[in-house]
C-alpha cells in the first residue's frame, strides 16, 4: 500500500500549532487539489478534491471520519473515497520541541481496491511523496504567518477527545 | 536567433522532421505552445498503419505493394490521385527504414488486428499496424516530465493480444502495468514521442516549451521566419531555410470547428492546444485547405470531473461499444448503426442529418448494457465487478431505464427485443454487426453466441452511458505537396513553408480511415518534410509545382487532390 510520513519544525509553540490543527477545515483547504469542505459533525466531514490520477486530474469526494482526537498531540483519521475503490487512514501528530517550536508529523497510508488497484497505488506512489511534502510545507506557513485561525470563523471546531 | 529550420508544435510528425533535418545537419529549433512535447500524439494509441512493412515480413505475415495500393485506393475514394499514394506509400518504407538504421526505435506488428475493413480489396486480416517498443521515460533526463505521457495503461497493442485481447480486460497483467507506472515506462503514443524527443536532443535539436507561435515571417514572399508571442513580448525566429508546421489539428477551436465541420463536436480526444494555430498562419499566407469538414470521429464518454490539462476529458469508446450484451440507441430509442464499425465510421452514424426534423437525432445517444455486460467489461473508469458510478443510469428493468434517460420507453423495449433476436441467430438482420474479422475482433471470442459481438440484454438490472460525437483529432488542413510544402489556393507551393500532421490535410487515407492513419501519415509527411528543408529546396518562390517536382497536377491541389 502507498504510504507516507513527512515531518515539518514550526516555528510556533505547541499551543498555536495545535490551535491550527484543532479544526481539520484550516488544514483539509491545505491538501493539494482541494476545493470544498463540509462539516457534518465534529468528527465527520466530507473533502472534496482534485486529484492528479496518472496524467490525469479528478475530481473526488472523500468522506472523512475522526477515530481520535488527543488536545495537544494527535488526530488519527479514515477516508473513504465515493467514486472509486479508494481508502486511505492519516494522522497528525504534534509535539513540544521546546518553548517556540513544534514538530508536526503527517502519516497517510493509502490503498486502492479493485482491479485496477495494483495500477491506481502505483499511480499513488507516485504522486503521494510530493503531496505529502506540499502538504507539511503549507501547514508549516499557514501556521507560522500571522493569520487569524479562529475556527469560529468557519462555524465549525473540534476540540473533542 | 538564427536557425536552419524552425518546427512548429511537437507531436511525432513534427518531431520526426526535426529529427530528420537535424540529421542532414540543419540547425533546427522545436517550439512547442504548450507546457509540454508530444501533443496529441502522445495521448493516442500509437499505432502506425504500414502495410507491407519489413516487420510484418519478420513475423512471417504476407503482404504486397500492390495489395496496400489497392486497399489505401478503395479507402481514399478518389481524393488523391494513384501517384499521391504510390508516393505516401514509398515515403513511409523510408521512414521507417531510416527510423531502424539511425534511430533505436524499434516496432513491432500486432498480428491479429486486421485493417478497418478487411473486406475490401487488398485488406488485411491482420499485421498491418505498427506498435513502438515500450520506452524507458527517465532516459529523458530533464525532459522526462515535459514530455507528455500517455493516459492509457502502458501496455503495447501486441501485449493487449499476447493477454488475450481488448475484451479480455481481466486477464491483463496489472502487476506489470504497476510496475511499468512506477518505473516510467512508457507506451502506445508516448512511446512514440518520447524516443523522438531523445533522439531530437542526441541530435542536438533545440527544444522548447511554452513558446507559442503567432505568426509567420515573410522576406521577399519567402516564409523566413517565425514570431513567438505579441507586442513588446514577441520574439523573432528566423529560418534560413524553412518553417515547418506541425501544430495539430484545430478540433479544440470550438469557432473553427462551427465554421468548418458542420456537425457539433462535443469532446475532443487531443490535447487542448490543438486549436488551428497552424492553420490560421498558413491561411494568412494564401495555403489552400481540404477536408475541413472531417475528423477521425468517434463515439466518446465523459467522466464527470476529469480533466485534462484544464479542459474536460473525454474518453472513447471504440472497445467498449463492440462487446457482447450491449447496443447504442438515440434518443428515440433505436438503432442507428452498425456499433462494431471502427470508431470513424460509426462516427459518421452519429452525424446525419435528419432535414424533415431539421436534427441531428444521433446526437446525443446511449450505450445500453446489461448486467452480463457490467459484471464482465470495464466501461471507461467502470471496472467489471464494482458497482455502478454515479455517471452510469442504472435500472431493474428497461421501462426504467428508458425513464431515467428520457427515451422513448417502449421503442427502447422493442430495440432490445429485435437485437436480442438477432444475438440468438448470430446475425444482425439491421446493421451486420459482427460481419467481419476487424468486428469480430473487438467482440469476445469467450461469448457463448454464434457471433462473438453479440449477446442479449436479458440480466438485469440494465445500465446506460450517454455517448457523444468525439474526434481524435479533425482531418481538415493545407494541401501540401509530396514533400510537405505548402500549397497555397491555386496549387502553387509557398516558399519555405511545409506542413505535417493535422497541420496537413489528411488527403492519403481521403474518404475511409484506417487505424493508425494519422500517424503513418504524420511521421511520413514530417520525414518528407524534413529531408526537403535541408535539401535546399526552400528557397523556391512562388513557381507552380511541377508535377515532376511534387507529383501532384495544380488542378488536383486545388480541389483537395494534393
Amino acid at each position: 500500500m502507498p504510504a507516507v510520513v513527512q515531518s515539518v519544525v514550526v516555528d510556533a509553540p505547541l499551543p498555536t500549532t495545535w490551535a491550527f490543527v484543532r479544526d481539520m477545515h484550516n488544514w483539509a483547504e491545505l491538501v493539494p487539489g482541494f476545493e470544498g469542505y463540509s462539516a457534518a459533525s465534529d468528527i465527520d466531514s466530507e473533502w472534496k478534491i482534485r486529484g492528479d490520477v496518472g496524467i490525469l486530474s479528478k475530481l473526488v469526494t472523500f468522506d472523512v471520519h475522526v477515530n481520535e482526537w488527543v488536545e495537544q498531540s494527535h488526530v488519527q483519521f479514515s477516508m473513504v473515497c465515493r467514486e472509486e475503490p479508494l481508502t486511505a487512514d492519516g494522522s497528525l501528530t504534534a509535539g513540544r520541541l521546546d518553548d517556540a517550536r513544534t514538530s508536526l508529523d503527517f502519516a497517510l497510508d493509502a490503498n486502492a481496491g479493485g482491479m485496477l488497484g495494483p495500477v491506481v497505488n502505483a499511480l499513488l506512489k507516485t504522486v503521494l511523496p510530493r503531496m505529502a511534502s506540499d502538504f507539511a510545507s503549507s501547514i508549516k506557513r499557514e501556521i507560522e504567518t500571522p493569520n487569524d485561525h479562529d475556527s469560529a470563523d468557519r462555524g465549525g471546531a473540534h476540540g473533542a477527545t | 536567433m538564427n536557425v536552419d529550420v524552425v518546427v512548429v508544435g511537437s507531436g511525432a510528425g513534427a518531431l520526426v522532421a526535426a529529427a530528420v533535418a537535424a540529421a542532414g545537419g540543419a540547425e533546427v529549433v522545436v517550439l512547442e505552445k504548450s507546457s509540454r512535447l508530444g501533443g496529441g500524439s502522445a495521448l493516442s494509441t500509437g499505432l502506425i498503419f504500414a502495410p507491407n512493412s519489413e516487420q510484418m515480413r519478420e513475423a512471417g505475415i504476407e503482404d504486397s505493394p500492390a495489395d496496400a495500393l489497392r486497399y489505401l485506393s478503395r479507402l481514399n475514394g478518389g481524393i488523391a490521385p494513384t501517384e499521391r499514394l504510390e508516393t505516401f506509400l514509398a515515403t513511409q518504407r523510408a521512414l521507417l527504414d531510416w527510423l531502424a538504421m539511425e534511430t533505436s526505435m524499434r516496432f513491432r506488428v500486432i498480428p491479429d488486428l486486421p485493417d478497418f475493413h478487411p473486406e475490401f480489396e487488398g485488406g488485411s486480416a491482420g499485421g498491418r499496424h505498427l506498435a513502438a517498443e515500450p520506452f524507458d521515460g527517465q532516459l529523458l533526463g530533464e525532459w522526462a516530465d515535459r514530455t507528455r505521457r500517455s493516459q492509457s495503461l502502458p501496455l503495447t497493442y501486441y501485449e493487449i493480444e499476447e493477454m488475450g485481447g481488448p475484451a479480455k480486460v481481466k486477464d491483463w497483467d496489472f502487476e506489470l502495468i504497476a510496475e511499468r507506472i512506477g518505473a516510467d515506462v512508457r507506451a502506445q503514443g508516448a512511446a512514440i514521442v518520447a524516443p523522438l524527443v531523445a533522439e531530437c536532443l542526441r541530435r542536438g535539436v533545440s527544444l522548447r516549451t511554452d513558446a507559442a507561435v503567432t505568426s509567420l515571417l515573410t522576406d521577399d514572399g519567402r516564409v523566413s521566419g517565425v514570431e513567438i508571442g505579441r507586442g513588446d513580448a514577441a520574439e523573432r525566429i528566423n529560418a534560413r531555410r524553412a518553417v515547418i508546421l506541425g501544430t495539430g489539428g484545430f478540433e479544440w477551436d470550438e469557432a473553427m470547428n462551427r465554421q468548418f465541420l458542420g456537425v457539433p463536436l462535443a469532446g475532443p480526444l487531443t490535447v487542448p492546444s490543438n486549436e488551428g494555430d497552424g492553420h490560421r498562419m498558413a491561411m494568412r499566407r494564401g495555403a489552400g485547405l481540404s477536408m475541413m469538414q472531417e475528423a477521425v470521429w468517434s463515439p466518446v464518454l465523459h467522466v464527470p470531473g476529469e480533466e485534462y490539462d484544464g479542459r474536460p476529458y473525454w474518453r472513447n469508446l471504440a472497445s467498449e461499444k463492440g462487446r457482447p450484451h450491449s447496443l447504442m440507441v438515440n434518443r428515440a430509442g433505436f438503432r442507428f448503426g452498425n456499433e462494431n464499425l471502427n470508431y470513424v465510421d460509426i462516427g459518421q452514424a452519429f452525424r446525419v442529418f435528419d432535414a424533415s426534423r431539421h436534427e441531428f437525432p444521433n446526437l446525443s445517444a446511449f450505450l445500453v448494457f446489461d448486467s452480463a455486460y457490467k459484471s464482465t467489461y470495464p466501461v471507461a473508469t467502470a471496472m467489471p465487478g464494482e458497482g455502478a458510478p454515479q455517471w452510469m443510469a442504472e435500472a431493474s428493468s428497461l421501462r426504467g431505464l428508458a425513464a431515467e434517460l428520457g427515451v422513448d420507453p417502449s421503442n427502447l423495449e422493442r430495440t432490445v427485443g429485435r437485437f436480442n433476436g438477432f444475438a440468438a441467430s448470430g446475425r444482425d438482420e439491421d446493421f451486420g454487426r459482427g460481419g467481419t474479422s476487424f468486428e469480430r475482433y473487438y467482440g469476445d471470442a469467450a461469448n457463448s453466441g454464434p457471433n462473438p459481438t453479440l449477446g442479449a440484454l436479458d440480466q438485469p438490472p440494465y445500465y446506460a452511458v450517454p455517448v457523444e460525437l468525439g474526434s481524435f483529432g479533425n482531418r481538415g488542413g493545407v494541401t501540401a505537396a509530396d514533400d510537405g510544402q505548402v500549397l497555397d489556393v491555386d496549387g502553387r507551393p509557398i516558399a519555405g513553408l511545409y506542413a505535417c500532421g493535422n497541420t496537413m490535410a489528411q488527403t492519403v487515407l481521403g474518404q475511409g480511415y484506417e487505424g493508425g492513419g494519422t500517424l503513418a501519415q504524420s511521421t511520413a509527411y514530417g520525414f518528407a518534410a524534413g529531408r526537403a528543408a535541408v535539401a535546399g529546396r526552400a528557397a523556391t518562390n512562388g513557381r507552380p509545382a511541377s508535377r515532376a517536382r511534387t507529383g501532384v497536377t495544380r488542378r488536383a491541389a486545388v480541389a483537395g487532390r494534393s
